[in-house]
């Protein structure tokens, strides 16, 4: 494949452009049905670019005190974690030789860098608040991310190979006992890894009014609220990619519409657990994460490895 | 194997370049009026009451300390995880040692009570 192309790639489908329309389209459906379970209108379908838009052309105020270079590029990080992580999912899915050996371990860290920066942005705010939600976030960040890998590592046994496209061409995991397990524990994990109810502990409107990002304004903000859309569009297509595997890549429509489908149930369940769920405590949380949520993943790192 | 990751790298560097242009769009294209009270960091409209820069309790260390070496252990699961079938029963009856001290590992830490917060 020719440089250009590839470039191409990067900034249109699947890369920049396409993650970010898709991911804002994600967050009008998040919005639309929260607002729709709260007995309201809810927002107009373009509602998510108009906010993107009047964000960029606001002012940004960097806090007095804080680390202005940090507190400035820490938003990018993630946005560059998750733009990467989606490009390159979508082509594992897309074309099997666009892969490499060992592209997994690099989307799941890739995807570990929206939480990272949320982190640096609120150490790098001088805010008490924004300090405490900062490190809300570590320790929640801590407590899903074993489970997560544990996660991952279904598919893994099961396919044999760390590379993406085996994975996608792989029997999909999710028809075996353990994959099951593996995706329910890949759920729970996705809830944390994209703040939602109920684990929004590190920006608690209540007790810390916004916590991480309290002092973020304009288009630093707007990156971040980017990236958060872009990731509730990219974590459910990683789980379809590791779970569903050879389900949604095999040729013919059938498969790309169960791929749609098991794409669209992840985002709705997603949508439906932050909408009836209250928040938990940090340390509900960790013992959450660490305790149940662990063991079923071991149970089914287990299973898989017995070949159920 | 350099090759391949190569890319990585270039995109990584292009999408914060990105972002930098959509970062300074606020710059050239948004107010800009700092004074003190609008820069001084919030907390519910009084003057802060202490730094961010504070004392926390030792057993976030504990905590940050198990999760590194848990989270080592399970990196040693994908490499076993690739060679399980060259490996037979001598890898599987090995790593069925490994979780099982794992698990103890666990619940020790977890009944010694370094996963209660208060």
């Amino acid at each position: 494949m020719s440089g250009n192309t590839v470039f191409l790639e990067f900034l249109l489908f699947p890369g920049l452009l396409f993650t970010a329309v898709a991911g804002l389209l994600t967050s009008w459906v998040d919005r639309k049905v929260t607002a729709m379970v709260q007995m309201r209108v809810g927002p107009p379908l373009l509602q998510p670019f108009y906010d993107l838009r009047k964000f960029f052309v606001k002012e940004t105020c960097v806090p007095e005190g804080g680390a202005a270079g940090l507190f400035l590029l820490a938003p990018l990080v993630g946005f560059a974690g998750v733009t990467l992580a989606s490009m390159i999912l979508w082509r594992a899915l897309l074309d099997y030789e666009a892969t490499f050996i060992g592209d997994l371990i690099v989307v799941i860290y890739l995807l570990v860098l929206p939480a990272l920066g949320v982190i640096l942005g609120a150490f790098a705010s001088r805010n008490p608040l924004a300090s405490l939600g900062g490190s809300r976030e570590v320790k929640l960040m801590i407590a899903y991310e074993l489970p997560l890998i544990l996660a991952v590592l279904v598919p893994v046994i099961q396919a044999n190979s760390i590379r993406l496209g085996d994975l996608v061409s792989a029997p999909a995991p999710v028809v075996s006992i353990s994959g099951v397990l593996a995706l329910l524990v890949g759920i729970a994990c996705m809830q944390a890894k994209l703040t939602l109810v109920p684990f929004d502990m590190p920006e608690a409107e209540t007790e810390l009014s916004g916590g991480v990002l309290i002092e973020y304004s304009g288009p630093p903000l707007g990156i971040f609220k980017l990236t958060r859309a872009m990731m509730l569009f990219t974590m459910p297509v990683f789980l379809v990619v590791l779970f569903f595997g050879g389900a949604v890549t095999a040729t013919g429509w059938w498969p790309k519409l169960i791929g749609l489908l098991a794409w669209f149930v992840l985002v709705a369940l997603t949508i439906v657990i932050r909408n009836t769920t209250p928040r938990v405590r940090t340390d509900q949380a960790v013992r959450f994460f660490w305790g149940p949520v662990s063991l079923v993943a071991l149970v089914a790192v287990v299973l898989a490895w017995a070949g159920l | 194997m350099l090759a391949e990751y190569f890319p990585i790298l270039i995109f990584l560097a292009i999408s914060i370049a990105m972002g930098v242009i959509l970062l300074s769009m606020g710059g050239i294209l948004g107010p800009r009026s700092p004074d003190s009270e609008k820069t001084s960091p919030y907390e519910c409209g009084f003057e802060a009451f202490e730094d961010t820069r504070s004392k926390f309790d030792v057993r976030y260390y504990l905590v940050a300390i198990l999760f590194i070496i848990f989270d080592l252990e399970i990196a040693f699961f994908i490499p076993w995880a690739l060679v399980l079938d060259k490996l037979g029963v001598f890898g599987l009856i090995a790593m069925i040692i490994f979780v099982v001290e794992l698990v103890i590992g666990f619940f020790f830490v977890w009944k010694k009570g370094a996963l209660e917060w208060e």
